[in-house]
């Protein structure tokens, strides 16, 4: 379970982040929307140690993430191309990942099978190494390396984006079967509301640094969604 | 036209890096630049009035005479670090600006790099002190045109030769040739390039040549260009074809063999660190110093020149330990690895350098066992103390490194801070003191043994150091993070 409390996040006077309260328990599957600029990629990585909350903090099963490093056995996270390593071929990207997370060459060629449709024929064996790949090869490199070893809570920033149509898909069907066998807690953002619909089961809405809606997914949710990002358009002078 | 792309070029010049560096680096680089140009500019001064004073001889004619020296090593220095910049032209190839104007950019471009330009500064101070001192102005000219041209003329011969690995080496090994043939005498290449260069001042008409050459160069190299100024050809940037590799014996050793694994790789396959390859094997050399003057026959210096031979590597890649790891150190933030883990990895991996290093410096036991061990003394000293110390000052450097970008701009070396520069006292003073100091009263088995012992004491502590180093890595992390955001 992920416990946030009071977390802020402050540069000089503007507060880009400020959530009170926020929990997100074990095998939820959790998307978080809102424009740019609303503080999605600040709030994983705080959760993810990786800048210092001004207030606050955010633990993961009861360990604050800045005190103790014992979360990173649980989790795996993709952010951006940072979480690559350009000079490593997608394998040995992959071999490297799953070494530190327990796994050897074999598992990880194992675990790799069911990917090759996924992958399109255009990563394993292509004799590039990451940083020649396309944007969007790249990101699939990202997000299964984020996978190996069974992590319980993966993060991944802004999955769909740069995909293409039919692995959007895929992606889809695959967070949702891993969340579903192995209960993997997922925590996704994204610009594109009916696929964060379709796969979340909860939905927070942050804008500008705010927590402004916390909705359990239903039928309704999608139509309240594009209402609510209209409403922001006409609320704002064009 | 051509004035808005030096408007562009002069901010890409002051912003570019500028992020993420304070006011006193700025500083710092900008009096490291004016340091460069003083050198150079000295450099002229020095060249001209001692060969007339001291020597006795024409300036013209002596530099005349080592042109050709200067020359090749220019290429050579163009050819190992100045990049033609095909990558930041791609914004403007759909902009309303024609394809002969933004090839001719190009070009033109590699004339502002500081490679080019410095070297003329040397030149035009020289002919401006030739013309004070009563050299013909017209002769002094059109040799100072010649030359310059020739020089610049480096800058197409490299666009050529970008990418064809085998011609250039068959050039060098050319090079090497007739440089080994004017040293013995057999063919006096230095005599030609006085005659042909000093041509220039006698007979003006002569630098015609260059001129004409730089223009006929300009002409080819901007055909061979436009040919293939298209985004998967002549603009794309090189791709090395992947291969998936394994070091397999290391796999036994758990985590620090997977990081040692993909440090190998890290070293291998991207151009910065090449260049750390080649640095480490010169410092191997570094102890051959000791033939220039008696003044490295001290024990001190013995001891400097043995801290360097054995410890090239550790040096040039310790100091860049997280800095090097700077275009994915968020994923390794986030890996299930302890910090400390991390950084033994790379303290191993410096260490089997450092010893391989000790071995293969044996080669200075030619020059008499005493020469050897204290080398051997040295790099133990190396694997026991300094691993430590380099490996804590790195926390300190947070400069990003694009690791597969050849060409640094000038003063872009951030890795300049007061912790490393306080962190040399027990890294390299103290060890010559002691050796000094033993040496003096017990002999040199008293200096070595010395030495020797405090490299065991230091090996052996090294888990509580390393518990030292690792509280400093973590409060340096978010800064580093931060810093490592910022792309050059």
């Amino acid at each position: 379970m992920i416990n946030i409390q009071n977390l802020s996040k402050t540069y000089g006077t503007a507060t880009v982040l400020n959530i009170e309260h926020l929990e997100i328990p074990n095998g939820e599957t959790f998307g978080l929307v809102g424009n740019n600029g609303a503080g999605k990629t600040t709030l994983f990585s705080l959760m993810l140690d990786l800048i210092q909350a001004s207030t606050g903090f955010v633990s993961i099963d009861g360990i604050k993430v800045n005190e103790s490093e014992a979360w990173k056995n649980k989790v795996s996270a993709f952010v951006d191309d940072t979480f690559l390593i350009g000079y490593l071929t997608p394998e040995e990207y992959f071999y490297f990942i799953g070494e530190l997370r327990g796994q050897n060459k074999a598992s990880v060629d194992e675990f790799l099978k069911p990917f090759h449709d996924f992958f399109n024929g255009e990563i394993l064996k292509s004799g590039k190494y990451i940083r020649d790949l396309s944007k969007g090869n790249q990101k699939k490199v990202g997000i299964v390396g984020a996978i190996i070893g069974n992590p319980e809570i993966i993060i991944l920033d802004e999955p769909f984006a740069n995909l293409d149509p039919s692995t959007q898909i895929k992606l889809k069907n695959l967070i949702k079967e891993l969340s579903k066998q192995d209960g993997v807690t997922f925590l996704i953002s994204s610009h594109d509301l009916s696929h964060t619909t379709e796969v979340c089961n909860r939905i927070v809405v942050v804008n500008k640094g705010l927590l402004v809606k916390d909705i359990q997914t239903n039928p309704e949710t999608l139509k309240d969604l594009e209402q609510y990002f209209a409403d922001q358009v006409s609320v704002s002078d064009i | 036209m051509f004035l808005k792309f030096l408007r562009l070029e002069i901010k890409s010049f002051f912003r570019g890096t500028s992020l993420g560096i304070n006011l006193t680096m700025k500083i710092l680089r900008f009096i490291g630049i004016l340091y460069f140009i003083g050198c150079l500019i000295g450099g002229a001064f020095l060249a001209f009035f001692y060969i007339q004073e001291e020597m006795h001889q024409n300036p013209l004619k002596m530099v005349s005479k080592f042109m050709i020296v200067a020359w090749i090593i220019d290429l050579a220095i163009k050819y190992l670090w100045q990049e033609v910049p095909t990558q930041n032209i791609k914004p403007f190839l759909t902009m309303n600006i024609r394809k002969n104007t933004l090839v001719n950019y190009m070009l033109a471009k590699t004339f502002l790099s500081a490679f080019s330009w410095l070297t003329s500064l040397f030149f035009i101070t020289f002919s401006l002190i030739a013309l004070f001192n009563g050299y013909s102005i017209i002769g002094i000219l059109v040799w100072l045109i010649g030359v310059i041209a020739l020089l610049y003329l480096n800058n197409f011969i490299n666009i050529f030769f970008n990418g064809k690995e085998p011609l250039a080496i068959a050039i060098g090994i050319c090079f090497v040739i007739i440089g080994s043939l004017g040293y013995y005498n057999i063919i006096p290449v230095l005599s030609y390039s006085e005659s042909v260069f000093l041509s220039f001042y006698e007979k003006p008409y002569f630098a015609l040549i260059p001129v004409i050459l730089f223009v006929l160069l300009w002409w080819i190299c901007f055909r061979y260009l436009r040919k293939e100024f298209y985004l998967d050809q002549g603009l794309e940037a090189k791709k090395t074809v992947g291969k998936t590799e394994n070091i397999a014996f290391l796999n036994k050793y758990g985590v620090i063999g997977t990081f040692i694994n993909n440090d190998v790789k890290m070293l291998r396959r991207n151009k910065v660190t090449k260049g750390i390859l080649l640095g480490s094997v010169m410092f191997l050399f570094y102890g051959l110093l000791m033939f220039t003057s008696s003044l490295y026959k001290t024990p001190a210096m013995m001891m400097f020149m043995g801290l360097f031979v054995t410890g090239g590597f550790q040096f040039l890649f310790g100091q860049r330990v997280p800095a090097f790891d700077s275009s994915y150190y968020p994923l390794m933030m986030t890996l299930n690895v302890p910090y400390k883990e991390y950084l033994k990895a790379k303290w191993w991996l410096m260490n089997i350098v450092t010893g391989a290093s000790i071995i293969v410096a044996l080669c200075y036991a030619y020059f008499g066992w005493e020469v050897y061990v204290t080398f051997f003394a040295a790099g133990l000293y190396n694997m026991g103390v300094n691993s430590q110390f380099t490996l804590w000052s790195g926390a300190f450097n947070k400069t990003q490194i694009d690791l597969n970008s050849k060409e640094k701009r000038l003063g872009q070396k951030g890795s300049f801070n007061m912790v490393a520069i306080l962190l040399l006292i027990p890294k390299m003073l103290l060890p010559m003191g002691v050796f000094a100091l033993a040496k003096y009263f017990t002999g040199i088995t008293g200096g070595v043994v010395s030495i020797a012992i405090i490299g065991v004491i230091g090996f052996f502590m090294r888990e509580k150091i390393f518990d030292i180093i690792v509280k400093q890595y973590k409060r340096e992390k978010y800064s580093a993070l931060d810093a490592f955001k910022n792309k050059g």
